[in-house]
């Protein structure tokens, strides 16, 4: 036990320490901060046209009103023609000037002047603030008034309400948008986790094949603990990880809700109280308290842990027979089949959790590690669960004495290709 | 007294036969040579006795006990085939292994530096492996295969890819630990280092073990009674008499100095008639006993034995 300990220790301490891991596990929760920070901030760049002083000249007269409602600072300038307008640029008084030269029931031209490119933000400003008036002006017309309002009202009289009721239980609000996000994000979080650290055994192993270190290192513990060793040091890798990214979401989580303090306070609060709603913010973590963590957050480490030794137990066998990575290659592509599949059956158990084609996938083990993590998020029998646990365990405990029959004994072939029936004999052969 | 005893050793693969039915004694505090052509089987052997892998048949007596995974911790092993983790640095890699033997940590560092310091390479201990050339890692692996002082060092071509003066260094290491009461065996196909080093050797072939004993008595067993004889000058009579007794001349070499002449006789009854009228005769000025080398009797041995085979 002493010796697995220690290559535990060597395959987990290696990793750990290494630069490409630390970043990752800091990067990565900050790169998706900036992924929901950076759209806000440059939103409100793009609101710089509010601080932006424009001229009008309406030589129509029935569009000077237009402007009332904007959020642009606009002064009419009386008693000008379009000669005078290149002397009004250049003054620098105003941004640029909006000419408002014609108007007929068809059409209505519009120039806009100035000394420097505008933008289109500030452009749509503009359009948008005369096709207000002229549809309203329009509407009015026909005798229909305060249009705005009407659509207002037709829009918040339609809300359906998901309510949940459970055998045992009363009757419990959901929050269906927010699940599916949850659904997809921790089907694809799981799907990445067991594809990126089975992929670092199955490179751990093709290594020590190739620089024919492994030889040496049999000699001291068999060469299945040592394959034990690997795929526990790189799951404890895992975890880690897992464990940093869910305290640093914590953290972000925690921030979220005392935003309101901090929007007192500094630059991002501000930033932030542009585009963030504080009633938005006490929404989503009222929906996210509906979520049922305490079953999520282990079945989350279960169904990783169960997918992760499932997979690069075959990844570990599969690299033991390879002489060179180009030899692993096709190999690898149709072992990875069944998690993407799992991606594509996610897709469905988003829009129907409970369907059978999302419940057998659940119970397969090839499947189930993603796609009962999406289905659980919606709320699942317990039985369910289980009968998916006791299928991947099962299933696990099998292929990991399958590859280690093959590991031991294709590890140390080097040379010649190894061709599938021989391992078909060496799983017959009781000795190897 | 044996250190190690593999009787009736059987392993195959599939239906291929990597050991037929071995049996081998080597003795303790020996330098005992694995010898054989590729494919032979010497390395499946060596990894039975390192119990990397198990027979299909046999025993192994490691000091008269079987080979368990307590008792095959006394085995130190230097593979043919070695490598070492490239990103790791020498000196935390060389920990990790040892530490694999059994060793405690304080151990395995003291140990290391201790022998870092006598082959002079202590600067290596923090350079990553990639940095270190073929000779210098095979340092570094020697150093691991012995660092938990093992009763039986397994070298499988030891001296392969190192510089003559590497080899010297590695050589004497050998020796010494030799003279401390290790039992070392040395797999090679490096005759040279098999006449320097090894007082006991095996051939095995196709399975099958075609000789084994002390390297003296192998020769002896082998030798075709071939002598050499150097005379003052040119000698017409002793060539004739040796044909007359059927003996064949193999070569003449002539120079200023002396007249050599290589014979090879039927028997030794033959060759001891020849000496008591030569040794009469004057001006010879020396005679010798040319007992075959290892590396002749070594093709010797493969080339019969295929022609047997071959013949089956």
């Amino acid at each position: 036990m002493n010796e697995l300990f220690h290559v535990i220790q060597r395959e987990y301490m290696t990793r750990v320490r290494s630069k490409s891991f630390i970043l990752i596990t800091l990067l990565t929760p900050l790169f998706l901060s900036l992924l929901l920070l950076l759209p806000t901030y440059f939103a409100t760049q793009h609101e710089d046209y509010k601080q932006i002083k424009i001229g009008l000249i309406d030589l129509v007269h029935s569009l000077d009103r237009a402007f009332d409602e904007s959020e642009l600072i606009v002064e009419t300038i009386k008693n000008q023609t379009v000669e005078n307008v290149r002397d009004l640029v250049l003054s620098d008084q105003w941004e640029g000037i909006v000419y408002i030269a014609s108007s007929d029931s068809s059409e209505i031209s519009v120039q806009y002047y100035s000394s420097k490119q505008p933008s289109v933000f500030l452009l749509n400003q503009i359009k948008s603030a005369i096709q207000k008036m002229v549809l309203n002006e329009k509407l009015a017309i026909y005798g229909i008034k305060n249009v705005e309002e009407m659509i207002r009202s037709i829009k918040e009289s339609i809300s359906i309400e998901n309510i949940k009721i459970g055998a045992d239980s009363a009757a419990q609000k959901a929050s269906s948008p927010y699940q599916q996000s949850l659904c997809m994000a921790l089907g694809l979080t799981i799907y990445l986790f067991i594809f990126l650290f089975s992929s670092q055994v199955m490179r751990g192993v093709l290594e020590e094949k190739t620089n024919r270190i492994v030889e040496l290192i049999i000699t001291s513990i068999s060469p299945v603990k040592f394959m034990a060793g690997k795929i526990i040091g790189i799951a404890l890798l895992g975890l880690t990880q897992i464990v940093c990214w869910i305290a640093l979401l914590y953290g972000f989580t925690f921030l979220l809700s005392n935003f309101q303090d901090l929007s007192a306070s500094g630059n991002m609060g501000n930033i932030m109280n542009q585009r963030i709603n504080p009633d938005d913010v006490s929404q989503i973590l009222n929906n996210l308290n509906l979520i049922d963590f305490d079953v999520i957050i282990p079945a989350f480490v279960f169904f990783f842990v169960g997918g992760y030794l499932l997979y690069a137990s075959i990844f570990a066998a599969i690299a033991a027979t390879a002489n060179y990575s180009d030899d692993i290659q096709q190999v690898t592509m149709i072992v990875t089949i069944p998690l993407i599949l799992s991606i594509i059956i996610l897709s469905n158990t988003i829009n129907s959790p409970d369907s059978a084609i999302s419940y057998w996938f659940s119970i397969i083990p090839f499947t189930s590690p993603i796609v009962m993590m999406g289905r659980v998020v919606y709320g699942v029998p317990l039985q369910d669960i289980l009968l998916s646990m006791l299928f991947l365990t099962a299933t696990v405990a099998f292929i990991i004495w399958l590859s280690g029959k093959i590991y031991k004994t294709a590890i140390l072939y080097s040379g010649k290709k190894i061709k599938f029936f021989e391992i078909i004999s060496w799983l017959k052969n009781t000795n190897n | 007294m044996n250190i190690i005893e593999i009787h009736r050793m059987f392993k195959s693969y599939g239906q291929k036969v990597a050991l037929n039915n071995i049996n081998l004694s080597i003795p303790q505090n020996s330098i005992f040579g694995f010898l054989g052509p590729n494919g032979a089987g010497k390395t499946t052997l060596i990894r039975i006795l390192t119990g990397i892998i198990v027979p299909d048949l046999g025993q192994v007596l490691i000091n008269g006990q079987e080979l368990n995974q307590l008792s095959v911790k006394k085995i130190g092993y230097l593979p043919e085939e070695r490598g070492l983790y490239k990103k790791m640095k020498v000196g935390e890699q060389a920990i990790y292994l040892a530490v694999l033997k059994g060793l405690t940590r304080q151990d395995a560092e003291r140990r290391l530096k201790q022998w870092f310091e006598k082959l002079d390479i202590s600067d290596w201990w923090n350079k990553t492996v990639d940095t270190l050339s073929k000779g210098m890692q095979q340092k570094i692996q020697f150093i691991i295969s012995t660092i938990h002082q093992p009763e039986v060092l397994i070298l499988d071509e030891p001296f392969s890819g190192l510089d003559p003066i590497n080899r010297e260094i590695l050589g004497n290491e050998i020796l010494e630990l030799n003279k401390s009461g290790m039992t070392i065996v040395l797999s090679t196909h490096d005759m040279n280092s098999v006449e320097q080093f090894c007082d006991r050797v095996v051939l095995i072939d196709k399975g099958n073990v075609l000789l084994s004993g002390k390297v003296t008595e192998v020769k002896q067993a082998q030798k075709s009674f071939l002598y050499e004889f150097c005379f003052k000058q040119n000698n017409e009579l002793f060539i004739n008499q040796c044909s007359q007794l059927g003996a064949k001349i193999v070569s003449i070499n002539k120079n200023d100095m002396e007249f050599c002449v290589k014979v090879q006789f039927q028997n030794a009854p033959e060759a001891e008639s020849i000496l008591t009228h030569t040794l009469g005769q004057i001006g010879l000025i020396s005679f010798r006993e040319i007992l075959p080398s290892i590396h002749d009797i070594f093709v010797e041995s493969i080339i019969r034995n295929s022609d047997t085979t071959n013949r089956l």
